[in-house]
């Protein structure tokens, strides 16, 4: 067998592997809605800490995260290790409460909070289009990383575009076997296989390349390329790529959910220490390999690996984010770099699984059970559902085909946009005895981050017209986007009624509890 | 749990939210001192630096959720 049939092979295991436990997930299903979206809130400790964490890391973990060290060097670290761990302390502070609001109040979906704190129905369509618009970004992320680990995995005999459809129908038809709990359920195994493989990865490269090992990486990045070993981004970068990862991200559907879903505040608490661990070690050994890279990018080695190999996967596939795919296909053993790029396809479907369930059940629930089809039954709901779920699959493929860029600056346009729901989730889950924000001041000022972030954003501003010197990474785009928020939520908020006092009494009296 | 062990939690609360504000603060320190040297255990400063905040943030997190987070 040649070296990519052995890879191939590997890689195939772990496909039907993921397909029998979306079907084994499928038949404790119960036909219930509250089951099938949030797992009849039962959810125990090792299935909420690996669901957030698999679900946290995507491609973008596995693929971008080395792509971005071999470019900017530490740089990386600097933003990952804050935004990770303060990811999972927002995850608590503010997951239980939402899990003590969802279960009092029997919420499903992240619109089913802010439509009930705030009243009105404006507040949940909005809610449902924006952050289903935004999400678009992560699926077509995830559709890229596909596309990438598959066409090297397979030496090029799977192509991009075929590969990324592949692995995409694979995460569809396991969510269409076991639905949402399959996402589950896949998102534990493909959480402990993608932790497994990033380490093994890492550890691997690093001493068949550099046996004296993290000391001699950083001697000879230096030697290459002294910026690599310092910081790159310019501080609004790192502070609102620090906002956007934790808060922005958090607060999105397919994460949102899973505190919905958890059983008990002890298991957020325990999740939440467990993702700290777990989100900011996996950047420990992507920090080997990019460095690695960024080396042997420089060097050569001859007769094996050509300099500038870097800007030659760039040209291939729109950005750097193959070189972790690459390195571990060339540089490992076969059946080795199965099982690692199964875990690099594993990153990205278990997000994906995730964007895609949550995303569709949002639609389903709040718009088309609310406004299409008020009276249709829980079976009609679900096969509406599940056409939804393909067709946003489909639209995150056809989009990835464009490869739109690095999968960072994409994933950066979704938690950007994430990142605009924070004020007026963090009034409804805090209710403060003086109400800052209310339903006129929350919609505004939803709309008027998330129009700013669509507007001023390099890969979205372009298509409005804005002029190229007042585009800029999402990151910075979100923090501009959250100050014209604020200050329209609290202007709108002075000229409007405050929220009623009942509902914050009710809700303060929930989370008291 | 009685009121004095409840107020007293809540200080606890605070304290470590207060920690944890330094410490994400502290990693924008790093901008006066981007620097490669000192070398220290073989990385550079400011990935040194980097890991000590993360040390600190680690240690934070778990002993906040064993002592002062409830439940």
């Amino acid at each position: 067998m040649e070296a990519w049939q052995v890879t191939l092979t590997v890689m195939f295991v772990y496909i039907i592997f993921m397909i029998v436990l979306g079907y084994l997930a499928g038949r404790k299903f119960r036909k219930t809605l509250e089951d099938f979206y949030v797992l009849s809130r039962t959810a125990g400790f090792i299935v909420v800490f690996l669901a957030i964490a698999s679900t946290y890391h995507s491609a973008f973990a596995f693929l971008t995260s080395v792509a971005t060290y071999a470019t900017t060097g530490v740089t990386w670290w600097i933003g990952a290790m804050p935004w990770t761990t303060l990811a999972a302390v927002f995850g608590y502070y503010y997951g239980k409460r939402i899990f003590k609001l969802g279960k009092a109040k029997k919420f499903i979906t992240p619109a089913d909070l802010l439509a009930d704190f705030y009243g009105g129905n404006a507040i949940r369509v909005i809610t449902a289009v924006i952050q289903a618009i935004f999400v678009i970004a992560y699926i077509v992320v995830q559709a890229v990383g596909l596309g990438i680990v598959f066409d090297i995995g397979s030496g090029g005999v799977i192509p991009y575009t075929y590969g990324s459809l592949i692995l995409i129908m694979v995460t569809c038809l396991y969510l269409i076997l076991g639905d949402l709990r399959a996402a589950y359920w896949t998102d534990v195994a493909q959480g402990i296989w993608m932790y497994v493989g990033v380490w093994a990865a890492g550890l691997y490269l690093l001493y068949k390349f550099f046996p004296g090992g993290v000391a001699e990486v950083f001697t000879a990045a230096r030697a290459v390329n002294p910026a690599l070993l310092t910081l790159q981004w310019k501080p609004e970068m790192l502070l609102g790529s620090i906002l956007i990862y934790s808060f922005g991200l958090m607060v999105l559907p397919h994460l949102l959910i899973k505190y919905y879903a958890s059983k008990d505040v002890w298991t957020i608490k325990w999740s939440s220490v467990g993702t700290a661990l777990y989100l900011s070690s996996f950047y420990i050994p992507t920090l080997f390999v990019g460095l690695g890279a960024a080396v042997l990018n420089a060097k050569g080695i001859p007769g094996i690996l050509e300099a500038g190999f870097i800007k030659a996967l760039q040209t291939k596939y729109g950005s750097a984010d193959a070189v972790m795919a690459y390195m571990i296909y060339n540089f490992t053993p076969p059946i080795f770099a199965g099982f690692l790029l199964a875990g690099a396809a594993a990153a990205a479907m278990s997000t994906l699984d995730s964007f895609l369930g949550a995303t569709s059940m949002i639609l389903t629930r709040d718009i088309y059970q609310r406004y299409v089809r008020p009276k249709a039954s829980e079976s009609e709901l679900i096969i509406v559902s599940r056409v939804l779920l393909l067709a946003f699959a489909l639209i995150g493929w056809y989009l990835a085909l464009l490869k739109p860029g690095l999968i960072f600056d994409i994933t950066s346009i979704a938690v950007a946009g994430g990142l605009q729901f924070v004020p007026a989730i963090i009034q409804a889950v805090l209710p403060t005895r003086r109400n800052y924000i209310n339903r006129e001041g929350a919609i505004a000022g939803i709309l008027a981050g998330s129009i700013v972030v669509m507007l001023l954003t390099q890969q979205t501003g372009k298509y409005f017209g804005i002029p190229p010197t007042y585009l800029y990474h999402a990151a910075i785009a979100a923090l501009i986007g959250l100050a014209v928020n604020l200050v329209v939520t609290f202007l709108v908020r002075a000229l409007t009624k405050p929220l009623p006092e009942d509902k914050i009494r009710e809700y303060a009296e929930i989370l008291k509890s | 749990m009685s009121s004095k062990s409840e107020a007293s939690k809540s200080r606890l609360n605070i304290l470590v939210a207060v920690v944890l504000t330094i410490l994400y603060a502290a990693i924008f320190l790093i901008y006066p001192f981007n620097t490669i040297d000192p070398m220290i255990g073989g990385v550079s400063f400011v990935y040194f630096y980097s890991l000590v905040i993360y040390v600190f943030i680690v240690i934070t997190i778990v002993a906040a959720a064993k002592f002062v987070w409830g439940e």
